[in-house]
């Protein structure tokens, strides 16, 4: 670049006409008197000249671009600044001894001030501070100027990063970058790869925390929207299978909130930067568990729905609620039911359900041992869930049940059940009181037994545990099974009989008229009255027993058939209607989704035993229905034997089943007669 | 007899330690030195890079230091003996030019590296917008610095533009920064 060029720059940069800077010619300008030591000797001295001109304007302008190239210019340039030859030049603007007198205020304050700031920025130039300091000796500085901008702020501090910024990692990445070793230079980058892919890990994680305690927050919030609209009667299926998918995934997701928060508890110094607060896990685990609570509050805990995959325990629950039922007009009223109801317990493992608090406030102490015992899990194992398809064809039984049954006990003693049985279905819903009507029973019951409480809840728990397998159809039973395994002449009996009192009582019960009882269907279907007292020894062939007047006796049914998802029992029953007879219902059930047809079941017997099978109730087996159930076909079977051990029958049963028609035949197991 | 030749020819490798947020160009331009002018494709750096680059009669260490947000706190682990810094700034990134400064002052105000001497690439120049050098000295607050040496040198990585003249100032005053603490 020329000289002459260089004039040009600095006469724009300094042109007392103009008061703005123009960016490129400072540029292009700084590249100049960097390219040449000599450019730039001429270019200092031309400019201290110029600070001097009796032009403020110029000499202010000739100042900014001396600011400007100490800032851009670099070293070289500062160097050159920081030479007394120069530095001169411009004390003597200030100096009364030289130009001070002359020189304006304005420019005076500007040299000042340029000369703080440079021996504030370039301490290394040991002659712009020694010119400064010696200004001030001089008195002609007397303040340093103020800074012209505040310091930069400090940077906010950022949150620790326990992975990042580990101690133990940072020693020895600092060890590995000191090395001059090739393989730490690796061993350092793998370090640090390592690192972030771990704390890409935890980011993750802090992320993946957060969306599963949104999506929890959000399924409880949905949940408790559900519940607030609820009511049993105007909810649709569909809806409560909704609520109770929210209420699984709620009651899932329980521990794992549990274990977040215990999870935080520990690691508070270290993640609290992102992520969940404590607060926040703490917060949903409540409402998570306000909205389980309710819903089970609800009694909608204990619905099964068609094609769901069975709750586990569930299934179990309601097919023991139907085991139990007559539990309490039978052997132990007091505690069994009040456990079991489904409604109160859904499930084995709901400990920390707030109805079993009500329990442990209202049961007799007497009974207290009793409730553990009866986990209805274990007691049943499969074959309860194969037969509860037809078990609980009425979804909603659990939940009725404990009303009603408080109706029983009370039809019990007032004689008028089934005017207040309505009564009792409306208050269904509120489970709380069916449990107070519960101990009511309960104690009522327990004022009717007068033997020793505490031994037949042992006993009772005994045969519940030592029991084999128990069949659908037994639990179909409305007598207990339960008490039947009692050994004979147990206090228990007394009890039985009881419940046979109640047995009118329990047939008008629209509960358990709409339950899957084929003692219940029997009453629909058989007309006719009762002639048990027609006793004619020899043939049997007058002898009728209306399904009426079944008294079931408490023992176990017989299964005689099932095939084709078609199940016949036999229930034997109390009835004697001769001294020699034994009445059996016969009980057939379909799992089919098609109606079975033309059905037709017959007995035969050896020699010496008279066999009569009343006219079945009906000929045509219903389809299965989980929601509404159809009752079994049901036939009296009279058998009269002069033998006193137990025999065999033969039968046969005809049957047309997706037009197919099925004959099959076979021998019963020993009845007991 | 190698250890004499490192100590004579050691005394003149220089450390330079290259700093600056993510996606500005660090890796860029040390391959493009390294490569005398040929480019490569880079990723973003997890770790580091180090090469020797010969310059003139240097030789230096240039370590190129990822810099994502995660790792910037590894950044004070390469701090201990850098004799330059060279930061890096993305001039099109208008959005992040308060956050480079902030990391900035974070680095040269830590007591290890009081005694580097400061080369500032304002990158990307060839982008439009790109924040010129004078403006990015006052936008870094390169001017408040106190005692510190320090230069803003327009660049352009992808084609090599400024990158040369960079290295210039560092050696040129690389020596300079010798010499006064020779003599002190």
């Amino acid at each position: 670049m020329l000289l002459t060029d260089v004039e040009d720059l600095l006469f724009r940069l300094t042109d007392p006409r103009t008061s703005s800077r123009e960016q490129d010619v400072e540029t292009d300008f700084i590249k100049a008197i960097q390219s040449d030591n000599a450019v730039l000797a001429h270019s200092l001295r031309t400019l201290a000249h110029r600070v001097q001109s009796p032009c403020e304007r110029e000499a202010i302008n000739a100042l900014a671009t001396l600011d400007n190239i100490a800032k851009r210019g670099g070293r070289g340039v500062q160097s050159e600044l920081g030479k007394f030859r120069f530095l001169n030049e411009l004390i003597k603007v200030v100096s009364p001894k030289y130009l001070g007198d002359k020189t304006t205020d304005a420019v005076k304050q500007k040299v000042i001030s340029l000369l703080f700031h440079w021996s504030q920025m370039m301490r290394y130039e040991q002659k712009v501070v020694e010119a400064y300091n010696m200004l001030k000796q001089q008195g002609i500085v007397k303040d340093d100027p103020a800074s012209a901008e505040p310091p930069p702020p400090p940077p906010a501090a950022r949150p620790k990063n326990p992975i990042i910024e580990d101690e133990e990692r940072a020693r020895l990445l600092r060890k590995l970058l000191q090395s001059r070793e090739p393989a730490d230079m690796v061993a350092a980058n793998r370090l640090i790869k390592s690192m972030v892919r771990e704390d890409d890990q935890r980011m993750e994680k802090i992320i993946r925390r957060h969306s599963d305690l949104i999506h929890i927050k959000e399924n409880a919030k949905l949940l408790s929207d559900m519940l607030k609209q609820y009511s049993p009667a105007s909810s649709s299926l569909q809806e409560r299978e909704i609520m109770r998918q929210l209420f699984d995934s709620c009651e899932l997701h329980r521990p794992k909130v549990f274990k977040l928060a215990a999870e935080m508890a520990e690691n508070t110094n270290t993640e609290t930067e992102d992520g969940p607060s404590l607060a926040d896990i703490l917060s949903t685990s409540d409402e998570l568990t306000e909205v389980i609570e309710r819903y089970r509050s609800l009694g909608l805990a204990a619905e099964k729905f068609d094609g769901r995959k069975p709750h586990e325990g569930a299934p179990a629950a309601l097919v023991s609620f139907d085991d139990k039922t007559p539990g309490p007009s039978t052997s132990r009223p007091s505690a069994p039911p009040l456990n079991n109801s489904p409604a109160v317990q859904p499930t084995s493992s709901s400990k920390d359900d707030v109805l079993s608090l009500l329990e442990d406030v209202f049961s007799d102490p007497d009974t207290h041992s009793a409730p553990t015992l009866f986990h209805p899990t274990p007691v049943h194992p499969v074959p309860v869930l194969n037969g509860s398809k037809m078990l609980t064809a009425a979804p909603m039984q659990p939940v009725t049940f404990p009303p009603a049954m408080s109706n029983i006990s009370r039809a019990n003693d007032s004689q008028n059940g089934s005017a207040q049985t309505p009564a009792a279905m409306e208050s269904l819903s509120s489970k709380p009181r069916g449990l107070v009507d519960f101990d009511d029973i309960t104690n009522n019951f327990l004022g009717m037994n007068l033997g020793d409480a505490q031994l037949k809840s042992r006993s009772f728990h005994a045969a519940l545990d030592t029991r084999p397998k128990a069949t659908l159809s037994e639990l179909q039973r409305v007598l207990p099974a339960t008490s039947d395994l009692s050994p004979k002449g147990h206090p228990n009996n007394a009890a039985r009989s009881s419940f046979s009192r109640d047995e009118e009582l329990l047939d008008s019960n629209p509960f358990l008229a709409s339950s899957s009882s084929s003692r219940t269907d029997c009453v629909k279907m058989a007309p006719g009255g009762l002639n048990s007292a027609s006793i004619n020894r020899g043939s049997i062939g007058d002898i009728s027993v209306s399904l009426q007047d079944i008294q079931p006796e408490p023992v176990e049914p017989i299964q005689i058939y099932n095939q084709n998802q078609l199940n016949i029992v036999l229930y034997r029953t109390k009835n004697r209607p001769r001294e020699d007879c034994v009445v059996f219902v016969a009980s057939a059930k379909s799992s089919n989704s098609t109606l079975v047809k033309d059905f037709t079941l017959s007995f035969f017997a050896s020699k010496g035993t008279q066999v009569k099978i009343q006219p079945t109730t009906s000929s045509d087996i219903p389809p299965y229905n989980p929601i509404f159930p159809a009752g079994p076909v049901s036939h009296v079977l009279i058998v009269a034997s002069e033998a006193k051990h137990p025999l065999s029958l033969q039968y046969q049963v005809d049957y047309t089943l997706n037009n197919r028609a099925y004959s099959d035949s076979g021998t019963t197991p020993p009845l007991p007669v | 007899m190698g250890k004499m030749i490192s100590k004579i020819f050691g005394g003149k490798e220089m450390r330079i330690l290259m700093l600056g947020l993510d996606a500005s160009g660090k890796t860029t331009i040390l391959y493009k030195l390294k490569l005398n002018g040929h480019s490569i494709t880079t990723i973003p750096t997890v770790g580091f890079n180090v090469e020797t680059i010969s310059f003139k009669k240097f030789r230096m260490s240039v370590w190129d230091v990822g810099g994502q947000d995660k790792i910037r706190p590894l950044w004070r682990h390469y701090f201990t003996g850098t004799q330059g810094l060279i930061f890096v700034v993305d001039c099109a990134d208008h959005d992040r030019i308060n956050e480079a400064r902030q990391e900035f002052h974070k680095i040269v105000n830590d007591r290890e590296m009081v005694d580097a001497i400061i080369l500032v690439f304002a990158n990307k120049q060839d982008l439009p917008n790109a924040i010129k050098p004078h403006d990015l000295q006052e936008r870094l607050g390169l001017t408040r610095l106190q005692n510190r040496i320090w230069y803003v040198q327009p660049c352009c990585a992808a084609s090599g533009d400024g990158l040369l003249e960079g290295l210039t100032w560092l050696t040129s005053n690389y020596k300079q920064a010798m010499k006064e603490a020779s003599n002190h």
